[in-house]
């Protein structure tokens, strides 16, 4: 009794001190429990050029973004050999300064941020000016704004829909008042100006911006947009559709008076953007963010390991999970399989070779192998040797599937060089064994249960949404220890003797 | 029939799974330093003759590739014989030789083998291709057990053997194990041997399991399995009975083998005996471990006196009188 009650408790203490863990790592580390869905993470490029004059100093000013909102920064750098780079503010803008005193020839200088979008909502930015100066109109225009204003008014419920309606208004080009305030076939730029211009007559806050889309582009332009302020934050507007734009897909670069660039001592001065995206995981960006790693429990976490050595951590803490599916096979199911944890080891190349891949490949290497080593049984060698012959023969068959796949352009054929080649020498040898001592049949029957095995393993091990569980939350692998124990004490049938045994259970 | 109902059926029955005979039984009944007595065969022999139980004379044994040179000399002497690897698991790597002409061997199946094809074997047991772990292992060479008329319109080819488990001591149940063709004539259940219950009251034969199905004739002879008296029962048992007291594994498989001449000999030991024997049976074997873990240790005449009347009977009820 004093033995089932040991059992009990351990299982009961590694459960609560699993689960405690993992309560308190969502409930106050705030890491968050299923969001392993990827987000973008930008790489935004502005790679100025100009040709040097020869002689004189250089001064070349560009307007930096200022990174806000649902935008997080996650690092800037200038790339410049040999010029100063200086920072200040222009006004609402920021501007970098690069200079130096002699240069010759085509210069290039790089400017690189690196942009998140935050899964947070963000904290309420610096009290923005809500006051607005009404801009002075001579009369005729005053009344045209005003004739305006009094339509939008009639239309709108709020700042979104004003400057919505706004916009609208300004493209019917019928209309007197837009074509005195906008000319016939007004420019994209004309038509932002002008909607700045009547929203702040209805003392709304509102400006020009330039921003970037952030959307994979090797050649991207700034575009301008209405930004108007509802009292929370800036809202962003197409001009062309009125529309709003979601803050978190653009990249407002600058709003002031410009020019965004402005190059002394230098010809032919031009800007190209380009936005890299790629994705990353939730997790990855808070960190990189700084937002996690205030806690210093967290430094403590595989969380604060370098990126290539938390890489490595995803696959080593799927590894028992991966086993506690071969303990749930075998002890529930009762799946027979090659040693009791090869299939795990087959799995972990799986995920190189991807599934169907996988078991074609190694059911090809094994049958190869079994093919040679039944032609080795007529040579009579001894066991040590005879291993080290399907050793070998194991790898020259290796290479030449990646020598074939690779002529046939089948690139997941290369990835067999994953397989663990003494494991497979040691499958071939023990199915070869069984083949004779057993027949054919149980031989097949235990390969198959261990590709089974080993397939769901994968499965298991690869999932994304357990990866990000286990890794983030390693206190579930206790959770994981006290399943395994309560499968050690499992007394019940295993389904397939439920098969095994039917003939027992007939009335 | 649903699982659920098969399960609840099985258990109701009484019926043994492996899980609850490793965690219940072997794991609690056969401490793990014991058993070494019972996985070599050479250890299990030598106190078999230290405790005065039948067992087939032991000719030689092959420990290294440089006894090998020995071996002409032991085949020399012996025209039949059985080679056996010492760790052998399931009846794997063992070969018998029924005689010898010219220089060459003949299987028991028919098929001959030159003395390369003997040393090839034997160098494979050394090497411990048969042996559990893959560890080394060691060769014996031993008495062929002359085929008994008893079992003789029930099997084909092989020599066939009764299977016994004893639980504290107590024979629980009993099987008698028939090569087929398909076995090719060996006595393992798992390579297609016929398993067929003995009742443990009167010895007699009950019908059988092969493959893991019930069957009633012999498929190679077409005789009926069931009615076959063993002469002698009670020896067999006491014999079984006797192996707790010699290994003090309290979890046994007892494999007794009927020879002409000797009559019952112990052949080997299994600490986790296989659980198709309940088929064979058509009984479970837990409701028997229970009634026998109940009683109080006894001198092995009891015991065996004990088993034979509470678990004769083809149902494992009491016995019919």
């Amino acid at each position: 009794m004093t033995r089932r009650l040991h059992f009990a408790l351990l299982v009961g203490i590694l459960l609560t001190a699993g689960l405690l863990l993992t309560v308190y790592q969502v409930r106050w580390l705030g890491l968050p429990l299923f969001s392993e869905e990827s987000q973008s993470l930008w790489t935004v490029e502005a790679r100025l050029t100009f040709d040097a004059r020869p002689g004189r100093p250089i001064l070349a000013r560009m307007l930096v973004p200022r990174v806000h909102g649902d935008v997080v920064d996650l690092g800037e750098s200038f790339v410049s050999r040999g010029y100063g780079v200086t920072i200040e503010s222009a006004g609402p803008d920021r501007r970098s300064t690069w200079s130096i005193r002699r240069a010759s020839g085509r210069q290039t200088l790089y400017y690189r941020v690196i942009l998140g979008i935050s899964s947070r909502p963000p904290e309420p930015a610096n009290k923005e000016p809500t006051s607005v100066v009404a801009p002075a109109l001579p009369p005729a225009e005053a009344l045209a704004v005003q004739t305006l204003l009094d339509s939008i008014r009639r239309q709108s419920a709020n700042i979104e829909t004003f400057a919505t309606e706004t916009l609208r208004h300004l493209r019917e080009e019928n209309d007197q008042s837009v074509r005195l305030l906008v000319g016939k076939e007004p420019r994209r730029e004309r038509l932002v100006e002008t909607a700045v211009l009547v929203l702040r007559s209805a003392n709304i806050p509102a400006r020009v911006v330039h921003a970037l889309p952030l959307q994979e582009n090797p050649n991207a332009s700034l575009e301008v947009l209405v930004s108007a302020y509802d009292g929370e934050s800036w809202l962003l507007f197409d001009p062309a559709t009125g529309r709003q734009v979601a803050a978190h897909t653009m990249l407002s670069w600058w709003q002031g008076e410009g020019p965004m660039l402005d190059v002394e001592g230098g010809r032919q001065p031009d800007v190209r953007l380009s936005v890299a995206g790629r994705e990353v995981t939730a997790l990855l960006l808070a960190r990189e963010a700084g937002a996690v790693e205030e806690s210093p429990w967290l430094s403590f976490s595989l969380l604060a390991l370098p990126l290539q050595t938390q890489q490595l951590w995803r696959v080593l803490v799927m590894i028992p999970v991966g086993v506690c599916m071969i303990v749930f096979l075998r002890s529930f199911i009762g799946i027979e399989t090659f040693g009791t944890f090869m299939p795990a080891l087959i799995a972990l190349s799986f995920r190189e070779t991807e599934l169907l891949n996988g078991i074609a490949l190694f059911s090809v290497l094994i049958a190869i192998g079994m093919a040679v080593r039944m032609y080795l049984e007529h040579l009579k060698l001894l066991l040590v040797p005879r291993l080290a012959v399907i050793l070998t023969i194991v790898v020259l068959v290796m290479g030449g599937i990646t020598i074939l796949s690779h002529r046939l352009g089948f690139d997941r054929g290369l990835s067999v060089a994953l397989f663990p080649m003494v494991i497979v020498a040691m499958t071939i040898e023990r199915m070869t064994i069984l083949w004779e001592e057993r027949g054919a049949w149980r031989a097949l029957v235990v390969g198959v249960g261990s590709l089974i095995t080993a397939a769901v393993v994968y499965l298991v091990m690869s999932a994304p949404m357990l990866v990000h569980l286990f890794f983030t939350f390693p206190g579930l692998l206790l959770v994981i220890m006290a399943f395994m124990l309560l499968a050690g004490s499992y007394r019940g049938y295993r389904l397939l003797e439920l098969r095994r045994f039917r003939v027992l259970a007939r009335e | 029939m649903g699982l659920l109902a098969t399960a609840r059926r099985l258990r109701e029955r009484g019926v043994l799974g492996i899980n609850r005979r490793n965690g219940e039984y072997v794991l609690r009944y056969n401490p793990r330093r014991l058993y070494p007595l019972v996985d070599d065969k050479l250890e299990t022999k030598r106190l078999a003759i230290e405790h005065g139980l039948p067992t087939p004379p032991l000719y030689g044994v092959i420990r290294t590739e440089h006894d090998l040179r020995t071996l002409p000399d032991l085949l020399r002497e012996h025209p039949d014989f059985a080679l056996k690897p010492a760790h052998g698991a399931g009846g794997d790597g063992i070969l018998v030789v029924t005689g010898q002409r010219g220089g060459r061997f003949r299987k028991s199946n028919g098929f001959w083998l030159s003395a390369d094809d003997i040393e090839y074997h034997v160098s494979n047991i050394l090497s411990g291709v048969y042996s559990l772990g893959g560890q080394g292992d060691a060769a014996m060479i031993e008495y062929r057990v002359r085929f008994s008329p008893l079992f003789e319109k029930i099997s084909f080819q092989g020599v066939p053997d009764v299977r016994i488990i004893v639980l504290r001591g107590y024979p629980i149940m009993a099987m008698a194990r028939l090569p087929t063709r398909q076995s090719e004539g060996r006595a393992n259940l798992h390579q297609g041997a016929i398993g067929a219950g003995i009742d443990l009251a009167s010895g007699r034969t009950l019908d059988g399991v092969w493959l893991n199905g019930r069957v009633a004739e012999h498929p190679d002879t077409d005789e009926p399995l069931a009615g076959l008296e063993i002469p002698n029962w009670e020896d067999f048992l006491l014999l079984a009975a006797r192996c707790y007291e010699i290994t003090g594994l309290g979890y046994l498989g007892v494999d007794i083998v009927v020879d002409r001449d000797l009559g019952p000999l112990l052949l080997e030991l299994n600490a986790r005996p296989g659980l198709n024997i309940q088929i064979a049976n058509d009984t479970g074997l837990l409701t028997r471990c229970r009634i026998v873990e109940a009683e109080p240790p006894r001198p092995p005449a009891e015991r065996v006196a004990l088993s034979r009347r509470v678990f004769g009977g083809a149902e494992g009820g009491p016995a019919r009188s």
